[in-house]
């Protein structure tokens, strides 16, 4: 058992968690994603296509002199108890993780990075075998998508200050009563400028069974000084120490509480 | 005479809204609670017809039913209402819960039995009422788009 020195909970409130890189464009082209699908279909035998992440470059010219195609995707691989995903576009890798269900265990980073590192590992092999050249990556990244529901210990989507103690009320000074909803993004930059940590909260529905809930999201990225596998793995450690921490720091004693805070 | 088949031709760079892009990394379906700008106002209503008592309508009317309540929430988190104007939301006599729309000369209730069922009923204005049963979402959004003339 690794010695856990961030913030811990025993029942956090995390639904959901992926860890990516971004990097510059692979000649990725659509055989590819069959032919990788083919390599990892044992343990992700479900698909998915889905429009890219970022700015993409669309080209159809079907009566050029040579046909030019260019229809850029990503897809989705997902594995047999759908709780993991692979995220694949040309400049693109991600693995996330969700709880099946709400009330599922909670699955710890400690647990997720190796399997994140192995994949990583798999897609780094590919694109060599296929003559795409070793990833260059630009960005590393971890989120955490933590799901309050309504009422456990809140019920109020006008006074988030219960949750966040530093979120303000949005009232007016005299013409503005309060707000039936709030909803922020706030940004903050790591030391060195190394990267940055955002954070989003957003009154939703949760669609698997129409509850309330404020989505609490927190990414943390960082640009890696190489791409080296030791460093990235720093990165990633670097990204998720910052999400942890920030976590604990903009929510309320009381929610640590009912998270049960170590 | 056999025609050319025509192909469009497109190019150019394209990205979706930046406040669009976190939700799209992620996995865990969720839709906000701000679009419509509705939304909230109905939940809250939903939730105030949780708390009536049988009787309610001094007519023996039995109190809303926990499956109606769930499947309303989940027909509203998964169609496309983003179009959709303010629906009408009221109990029904028999524990079921319905929402209503009138769009020009359309109306459409949909109707949630206390079982969960979930029933549409169509209407065109000094035409004939259509009722269905609904037993997919791909059912229910396509009453949604017949009010709203899509179809």
């Amino acid at each position: 058992m690794p010695e856990r020195t961030l913030p811990d909970y025993d029942n956090p409130p995390a639904q959901e968690t992926w860890m990516a890189f971004a990097f510059a464009p692979l000649p990725w082209r659509v055989p590819h994603f069959g032919a990788f699908w083919s390599e990892i279909k044992g343990d992700y035998p479900a698909f998915e296509v889905h429009p890219p992440i970022g700015e993409f470059n669309l080209e159809f010219n079907a009566v050029a002199p040579e046909a030019i195609v260019n229809l850029p995707v990503r897809c989705w691989f997902k594995n047999d108890q759908s709780n993991r995903l692979i995220q694949v576009q040309n400049n693109r890798f991600f693995h996330n993780w969700r709880r099946p269900n709400p009330t599922a265990p909670y699955l710890h980073y400690d647990e997720l990075k190796p399997v994140f590192e192995r994949e990583w590992g798999r897609f780094c092999e590919f694109a060599n075998r296929y003559d795409l050249g070793a990833p260059n990556v630009l960005s590393c990244e971890v989120a955490y998508i933590n799901h309050l529901d309504r009422n456990v210990g809140w019920d109020n989507f006008s006074d988030l200050s219960h949750i966040f103690p530093s979120v303000g009320s949005f009232e007016g000074k005299n013409f503005l009563a309060k707000p039936e909803t709030i909803s922020a993004n706030a940004s903050y930059v790591m030391p060195s400028n190394e990267g940055r940590l955002q954070v989003v909260i957003q009154p939703a529905i949760r669609r698997q069974d129409g509850k309330e809930i404020i989505q609490l999201s927190i990414t943390g990225s960082c640009r890696p000084a190489s791409s080296d596998t030791n460093e990235l793995m720093r990165c990633l450690d670097s990204c998720r120490g910052w999400v942890v921490r920030g976590f604990d720091d903009l929510t309320s004693p009381e929610m640590h509480k009912i998270w049960r805070k170590k | 005479m056999a025609h050319a088949l025509r192909l469009p031709n497109f190019f150019g760079r394209n990205a979706l809204r930046q406040d669009q892009e976190p939700n799209r990394r992620q996995w865990y379906g969720v839709k906000s609670l701000q679009s419509p700008a509705w939304l909230k106002e109905t939940y809250d209503r939903i939730a105030a017809l949780e708390a009536l008592k049988e009787n309610w309508d001094s007519y023996g009317g039995l109190p809303v039913a926990d499956d109606a309540i769930s499947m309303l929430r989940m027909l509203l988190s998964n169609l496309d209402i983003e179009d959709m104007p303010t629906p009408h939301v009221a109990p029904l006599p028999d524990g079921g819960i319905g929402l209503h729309w009138r769009v020009g000369a359309r109306d459409l209730e949909i109707e949630v039995e206390a079982t969960g069922e979930v029933l549409s009923l169509q209407t065109d204005v000094g035409g004939e009422s259509i009722p269905r049963n609904v037993h997919t979402l791909s059912e229910a959004q396509k009453s949604l788009d017949w009010v709203l003339g899509k179809i």
